[in-house]
């Protein structure tokens, strides 16, 4: 069952219906959460690749993730995005607010995990470099690597897969 | 739905398909955590523009970074603005980076590491940042921008030393856990080298001594790359100030060298240089001083005059004059070497800093602190840039920095330097390195200055029993640690205390330096002023 993006698309569906392209204005930066409270806790991308995997988006790319299934190259992908063509796309679940899909999750009331009551977010403490497209940039190899690389420095979730 | 049930530790379990273990973190994501409309929202009311300034202050509070290296062979972020921009800011923080790798290529990275080393660690140390690209030109411009602001006009070479010195640290750190199964000495060097860059010496030795193991075997003893690893093993060891067993391996590298090459051969100066700054370490100054010579003579020779194996040698030898007391005689040395180095390798490199360092350790002693601060200064802004901020080397400059402050009474910065420079030494060398000692003893004559007589004695006695240990009985390090501790016991009217103290390092001192030195005679005047105090005329 998916936990986070089917709900947030049928959030900003219901909320947004005006555009399928363009988002609202977002609130200002001083009405926002702060960047450094918008840390993303390992339980909260578990819930994800379930999600994508559900979805059946283990293969899509990050700028896939955010833009549709169908966008291919992050130079015009931010054109060819429509809520019409990928409604579990990043951006769609975003169009009511405008703001980050951190930030949507947490207006909309997700802020933990709703089998262990585990919080979905804490203050960053890990900085992620990776790129959004190419060769290997899959985002859920990207959350299973990253994963592995924290749990051999002893942080965080072992996998047993 | 995935079944969970919590153990006493809160370790959640989800269907024997994961756990978390204590000690989670948080991850900051881009495609989550930043607001991504920018592109839609063309009159550019959209947070992305905000959020994406974020990310040095975002780097500065994380403790660590992961680096999606995927694909090994073909590592694309390495060739992205944002990614290396990242990295960047993550060393020069001082923070720890992890490499990410999907399940592939931690499949092939072992075999890739035992059969084709050289490949994958040029492959990720041959950064071309000013080639570096981004999906959008002005993110472009504005990275470039930054990395020019932040490391000065030479910034893309110096910004591709410090992403390939992460990138070595890593497969350093890597490949030290597979080459055990290698028979490939070769191998064993090469990771060996690169543990030593990250002052990991006890790991380096170990791989060194494979190493000859290997060689030895397959070429006989007196072959010249046995001389090269004996050369590596002794090196691993001084840096441990293990000098006793260094000295003969040293000693046996320069015997093979001269036997397989001319004399006059610039790998036989390399091995005369090694040997001499072991035996300046043991205070064998008479011994070294005729090799330093020796030389640099080799690299005149053989270099053209401004050449920095020339310059090494001018340092080495200024060192050892230094270390003599022979002030006068070193600072022309230092200088010309220091010229060398800025005209030869750009103002902000390794050996610069070095050069740096050592002048102004030579104009300290004769007062001149006033031009030996800004000296310390720049050298520790390059060695913060290029190491990181926990390195031994920077350990060394705070402790020299601090040195200068306190001779200018500018004691608070002097012992917050002192503070930090001992805390990376204990850190990365352990707590019973000589430089250790050092900082121990800098930071306990300062406490002693500012009253602070029970937070200095543990310090003073701890820096003396590191010495004994680690330099044997009649090192001038001992001598010096012991005349620091009585010179302390004496102002706390312990004068009986005081007197063989005073007496031991009087005795190290003039078997060393002979009678005529100024150490000699400065602790002769201490030992006269406590044997006044007990009324001993």
């Amino acid at each position: 069952m998916s936990l986070i993006i089917k709900k947030l698309a049928e959030v900003s569906r219901r909320q947004h219906s005006g555009s399928d392209t363009v988002a609202v204005v977002a609130p200002s930066e001083d009405e926002r959460v702060p960047m450094l409270h918008r840390g993303v806790r390992l339980v909260m991308l578990r819930n994800l690749l379930s999600d994508l995997k559900e979805l059946e988006r283990e293969d899509i790319n990050s700028g896939q993730f955010l833009n549709g299934m169908h966008t291919k190259d992050s130079a015009t992908d931010w054109r060819e995005f429509s809520r019409e063509l990928d409604e579990y796309s990043g951006k769609a679940c975003c169009l009511h607010t405008g703001l980050s899909f951190v930030e949507t999750m947490i207006l909309a009331g997700m802020t933990k995990d709703p089998i262990t009551g585990v919080d979905y977010f804490a203050d960053i403490d890990t900085f992620v470099s990776y790129t959004w497209r190419g060769p290997s940039a899959s985002m859920c190899a990207l959350i299973l690597s990253v994963e592995d690389a924290l749990s051999a420095d002893g942080i965080g979730v072992r996998c047993h897969t | 739905m995935p079944h969970i049930t919590q153990n006493e530790d809160s370790t959640f379990i989800y269907n024997n398909f994961c756990f978390l273990l204590q000690g989670d973190c948080a991850v900051f994501l881009d495609v989550l955590v930043c607001a991504q409309h920018r592109g839609n929202r063309p009159d550019g009311t959209c947070p992305n523009a905000v959020d994406c300034l974020k990310f040095d202050e975002i780097i500065r509070v994380c403790n660590r970074t992961v680096f999606y290296a995927s694909p090994l062979l073909q590592p694309l972020a390495l060739s992205r603005a944002w990614c290396l921009f990242e990295i960047m800011m993550t060393i020069v923080h001082g923070k720890k980076l992890l490499v990410a790798l999907n399940e592939t290529d931690r499949e092939g990275l072992k075999r890739l590491i035992l059969n084709d080393f050289d490949r994958i660690v040029t492959m990720f140390s041959s950064i071309k940042s000013e080639n570096a690209e981004a999906t959008l030109e002005e993110d472009r411009e504005k990275i470039f921008g930054w990395i020019r602001r932040d490391l000065g006009a030479d910034g893309f070479k110096r910004l591709n030393e410090i992403v390939s010195d992460g990138m070595r640290a890593w497969m350093a750190q890597t490949s030290a856990k597979f080459v055990t199964e290698s028979k490939d000495a070769a191998l064993f060097e090469s990771v060996g080298q690169l543990l030593c860059n990250l002052a990991r010496f006890k790991e380096a030795e170990l791989l060194y001594r494979r190493a000859l193991e290997i060689i030895e075997a397959a070429h006989g003893p007196d072959h010249p790359d046995v001389a090269s690893t004996l050369g590596n093993l002794a090196s691993s060891l001084k840096s441990q100030a293990k000098y006793k067993e260094a000295e003969p391996l040293y000693r046996r590298a320069l015997k093979i060298r001269e036997s397989a090459y001319r004399p006059d051969n610039p790998a036989v100066a390399s091995t005369l240089s090694n040997l001499a700054t072991l035996l300046n370490r043991r205070a064998k100054y008479k011994e070294a001083e005729p090799l330093y010579r020796r030389a640099l003579t080799i690299q005149e020779a053989a270099h053209r005059p401004d050449h920095p194996e020339v310059a090494a040698s001018l340092n080495n030898l200024a060192i050892l004059l230094k270390d003599q007391a022979k002030y006068e005689e070193a600072e022309p040395l230092c200088r010309r070497a220091l010229a060398i180095y800025e005209a030869a390798r750009g103002p902000d490199h390794p050996d610069v800093a070095l050069a740096l360092s050592n002048l102004a350790n030579v104009l300290k002693p004769q007062a001149e602190y006033k031009e030996a601060e800004p000296l310390y200064r720049r050298a520790l802004k390059i060695r913060e840039v290029i190491h990181g901020p926990d390195h031994p080397k920077v350990g060394s400059t705070l402790s020299n920095l601090a040195n200068v402050l306190k001779a200018q009474a500018k004691y608070e910065e002097a012992e917050l330097f002192y503070r930090r420079a001992l805390a990376i030494q204990e850190a990365a060398l352990g707590p019973d390195h000589p430089e250790v000692a050092a900082s121990l003893n800098n930071l306990a004559i300062l406490l002693n200055g500012q009253s602070k007589y029970e937070e200095a004695e543990p310090l003073y006695r701890r820096a003396l029993a590191i010495y004994e240990a680690a330099r044997g009985p009649d090192h001038p390090n001992v001598a010096l640690a012991l005349k620091n501790l009585a010179i302390f016991l004496n102002g706390q009217s312990k004068y009986e205390e005081a007197e063989p103290l005073f007496r031991r390092a009087f005795a190290i001192q003039e078997l060393i330096h002979g009678p005529d030195h100024p150490a000699v005679a400065s602790t002769l005047k201490n030992l006269a002023n406590a044997l006044k105090a007990q009324a001993k005329y």
